[in-house]
């Protein structure tokens, strides 16, 4: 787990500075933020590191959640209702943008 | 695509095909799961693609090119039996109906019947949930056991129940355990709190005499088990009534009738006290908390058109049963996934 936490905090260096040495911003959670990180894949090592980061990431969350309880969660997301709901009731255009 | 390789796991006992120790080729596996099968003809293809999938979630291996292991994971389909029927039930069972919710939601609007629900349209059927799968004995284990898997996971424990209500500062009082199954929670409480009598009320269904001579005989002057509907007027007279995963299998307009079902026999000061889920307010639980929460919600309306709660919805739940309710709080004990919520009546009694 300290290896994983080690390549991920060295991962997201290589992004945020590539990121911040071009005056760009990471992509964002937030409504007003960037939908995608403005990486492309001829930036090959901020690219790959970016790859890396989100296998990283995601076996750090895995083994944080251990086998059993990750295969409970894993098979009651079959119960990710919520991302069908709001596809199918096109609820997402009637959100206000701010 | 997650459950689609999870359930050909389950679903084609793949788990059992590879050997505990060491690895097996996709060629003698695929052998061994069709022999497993029947003789169903699925192709390694088809299995290595599907397996291949699954170890994206982290179920088997791949050591070396074309041949499979065990991970962890896949272990716990061979040594847990609870997880195995929970991924059974959640990936076979229950996959149809959820894809069904929105579509019954548009031939239901706003539906709080147990009978128009994800499960109905699935399995183009009209009775509710726990009918329905009483019907089918491998359904009605499965869901059982899956709900071990899920009670057995911390913070469901009776310990919760036991230590995260005042139980002590009731003094020698009556409480009447509603919905209250076989009397299992009540002997726990009843063991920890000498003073305390318990009702423990059910159907009749759930009062064999076999039950009935299940209760602890240390116990047998304290807790008493009888039938009652709770859809019908109360009976018995007494300090508290207890209601333990009751409420979130039904939908508010259910809900309100069983509180009023209970006022002819309420007294000033009588107490309600439910120990149930607790949606949290929006982003102040972390981050498995919410989701299992939200998880739970959706569950119960794929199943029962019911739902889980937050602090104001049981709140106004009681002022819509009746005035005379007097909403106390809604707290999560230390530990426990599951909430007490309190209430009085404030009414003089009829």
């Amino acid at each position: 787990m300290s290896a994983l936490g080690e390549e991920i905090a060295a991962k997201t260096k290589i992004v945020t500075e590539y990121l911040s040495a071009r005056g760009l911003e990471a992509a964002s959670l937030d409504a007003d933020g960037l939908a995608e990180f403005p990486i492309s894949p001829e930036d090959e090592v901020p690219f790959k590191a970016r790859l890396e980061l989100i296998a990283a990431t995601k076996e750090l969350y895995d083994i944080s959640l251990g086998p059993k309880e990750g295969l409970r969660y894993l098979a009651w997301d079959v119960c990710t209702l919520g991302s069908i709901v709001p596809y199918h009731e096109k609820m997402l255009t009637h959100l206000p943008r701010a | 695509m997650n459950s689609l390789s999870l359930q050909a796991v389950w679903d084609f006992n793949v788990a059992e095909c590879v050997p505990r120790t060491g690895t097996i080729s996709y060629e003698d596996l695929t052998a061994k799961v069709e022999a497993a099968n029947d003789n169903l003809r699925i192709g390694v293809l088809n299995l290595r693609r599907l397996l291949r999938h699954a170890m994206t979630n982290r179920i088997f291996c791949e050591p070396v090119k074309g041949q499979v292991a065990h991970t962890r994971a896949s272990l716990l389909f061979l040594e847990d039996e609870p997880l195995k029927n929970w991924v059974g039930f959640m990936c076979n069972d229950l996959w149809l109906p959820i894809a069904n919710v929105v579509s019954a939601m548009k031939k239901w609007p706003a539906s709080e019947e147990p009978t128009e629900t994800g499960v109905n349209l699935a399995y183009g059927q009209s009775l509710p949930w726990f009918d329905f799968i009483q019907q089918d004995q491998e359904f009605s284990e499965r869901y059982n056991l899956a709900m071990k898997a899920h009670g057995g996971a911390a913070g469901y424990g009776l310990e919760h129940v036991v230590k995260g209500y005042p139980w002590g500062d009731l003094g020698k009082a009556t409480v009447v355990d509603m919905g209250g199954n076989q009397g299992y929670v009540s002997f726990a409480i009843a063991e920890a709190f000498p003073s305390l009598s318990f009702v423990v009320q059910d159907q009749a269904g759930m009062r064999t005499p076999e039950t009935i001579a299940k209760v602890p005989s240390a116990l047998a002057d304290r807790v008493r088990l009888t039938t009652h509907d709770f859809f019908t007027p109360q009976t018995e007279i007494a300090d508290v009534y207890f209601f333990r995963m009751i409420f979130h299998g039904f939908a508010d307009r259910y809900c309100v009738r069983i509180l009023r079902a209970l006022i002819p026999a309420l007294r000033k000061g009588a107490r309600i006290v439910i120990n149930d889920g607790a949606l949290p307010e929006p982003g102040t639980a972390g981050y498995i908390e919410e989701r299992t929460m939200r998880t739970m919600d959706l569950f119960m309306q794929v199943t029962v058109n019911a739902r889980e709660r937050e602090a104001d919805d049981w709140a106004a739940l009681f002022k819509e049963a009746d005035d005379r309710f007097r909403f106390h709080k809604v707290w999560l004990p230390e530990g426990s996934r599951m909430s007490f919520i309190e209430a009085e009546w404030a009414g003089d009694g009829d």
